[in-house]
């Protein structure tokens, strides 16, 4: 219904009531995965924020997409992977960034040590997949998507990324899990 | 179980069919697990204000183009990532009618050859943005770096403005709502706030932006 809404703002021509409902909508959906991913929450809101404005500025896919929020995610995790990836480009920039991060994101850190043990392995083990794997999962297990959705917003076929997501993501998440002495 | 005996068991489990023996039973078990525990992930919610901040960065985006570092090497495309301050709106405020407040965003642009998004870290040069949205009376905007004043700007309405960093530090944004008293002169940050706390004045704090040179 809120997805509808939203594309019913955007015919209408109501942008900014469009966004303001899709952000409100979907945006702390897209969050928690960029916050898992990057680890600051300074910064994980930064690509939050950059998901969805890529997202809504795609108006042909934002009126064809079967849920907004399983595309913004997708797009969010990736974007989440690519910040991590240029963070860690450069070790002056990395320190700066974590200088910075560890000034303003004590709330982070607090949320950090309040996740159990059991639900910080998990995550260190889902941020080792490859980003495509990673947003798979989420998309599956916590979104509860369907594998043909799945693969039309990864743009991969079917058949491999259910593949990829059996044999390459669950099976590691078990391994990586046991490896830390976690009961998978 | 053999590969393909796994195989097929994890493509039962994900049709949610039942196991297909007591081995498969006890052998798709960490996977139920594991699955469940995925589910299970904690919903971490975004600073207080995320909203707000998102739609002012979209505004920003649509409203200026990506600016590139002019001085840098030529044929260096640099990419401009703007490092958005989380926006957490201190308001000292007496004023009981919300839609009388202005907003403030500022951010530090930073103009990288690296693509990195950052969090306010950024050199000297970099410039400190600001935007007021939603102001119906004159506002004064005060930058300090530390506890000194570096630039000041007024107006009324929606409008911006960027100061571009000289030294390292730590910079905030103060915006005054000007009502029928003009703010005293300012005599440094914290005494700034202080005061203007004490007269009685509207007062929007942005967040810190600590400039650290590379």
């Amino acid at each position: 219904v809120e997805d509808e809404e939203i594309r019913a703002a955007l015919r209408r021509g109501d942008v900014d009531e469009a966004f303001r409902r899709f952000a409100r909508a979907h945006g702390r959906a897209a969050y928690g995965p960029c916050h898992r991913i990057v680890g600051a929450r300074a910064t994980a809101e930064d690509v939050m924020q950059e998901a969805l404005i890529a997202a809504f500025e795609n108006r042909i896919k934002m009126m064809e997409v079967n849920s907004l929020r399983a595309w913004l995610i997708t797009i969010a995790i990736r974007k989440a992977y690519d910040a991590l990836r240029s963070a860690r480009r450069s070790d002056r920039v990395r320190d700066a960034v974590a200088a910075t991060d560890l000034d303003r994101d004590d709330r982070g850190v607090v949320d950090w040590l309040a996740a159990s043990a059991d639900q910080r392995a998990l995550q260190d083990c889902l941020n080792r997949l490859e980003p495509d794997v990673h947003a798979a999962i989420l998309l599956r297990y916590r979104e509860e998507r369907s594998w043909e959705e799945i693969a039309q917003l990864l743009g991969v076929q079917l058949d491999t990324i259910r593949m990829r997501v059996q044999r390459g993501g669950l099976k590691s998440l078990k391994l990586c899990l046991e490896s830390k002495n976690v009961k998978p | 179980m053999t590969d393909d005996d796994s195989d097929a068991m994890l493509d039962r489990l994900d049709r949610r069919e039942p196991a297909a023996s007591k081995e498969e039973a006890e052998a798709r078990e960490p996977y139920e697990r594991l699955i469940s525990r995925i589910r299970d992930l904690p919903d971490d919610a975004p600073p207080d204000g995320w909203e707000s901040r998102a739609e002012a960065r979209r505004h920003q985006v649509l409203g200026t183009k990506p600016r590139r570092r002019r001085w840098l090497a030529a044929g260096v495309a640099a990419l401009a990532a703007a490092a958005t301050l989380i926006a957490t709106l201190v308001t000292y405020c007496r004023v009981p009618a919300q839609q009388t407040i202005p907003r403030l965003t500022s951010e530090v642009s930073l103009v990288e050859d690296t693509d990195l998004r950052g969090s306010g870290a950024g050199i000297v040069g970099d410039f400190v943005e600001f935007h007021v949205t939603n102001s119906r009376l004159p506002v004064e905007v005060r930058i300090y770096r530390d506890d000194e004043l570096v630039d000041s700007f007024s107006g009324t309405g929606a409008f911006g403005g960027h100061h571009k960093t000289k030294a390292r530090g730590t910079y905030r944004v103060l915006l005054i709502v000007v009502r029928d008293v003009k703010p005293p002169p300012s005599m440094g940050y914290i005494d700034d706030k202080r005061a203007l706390d004490a007269a009685g004045f509207t007062v929007i704090e942005s967040p810190e932006a600590h400039l650290i040179e590379l």
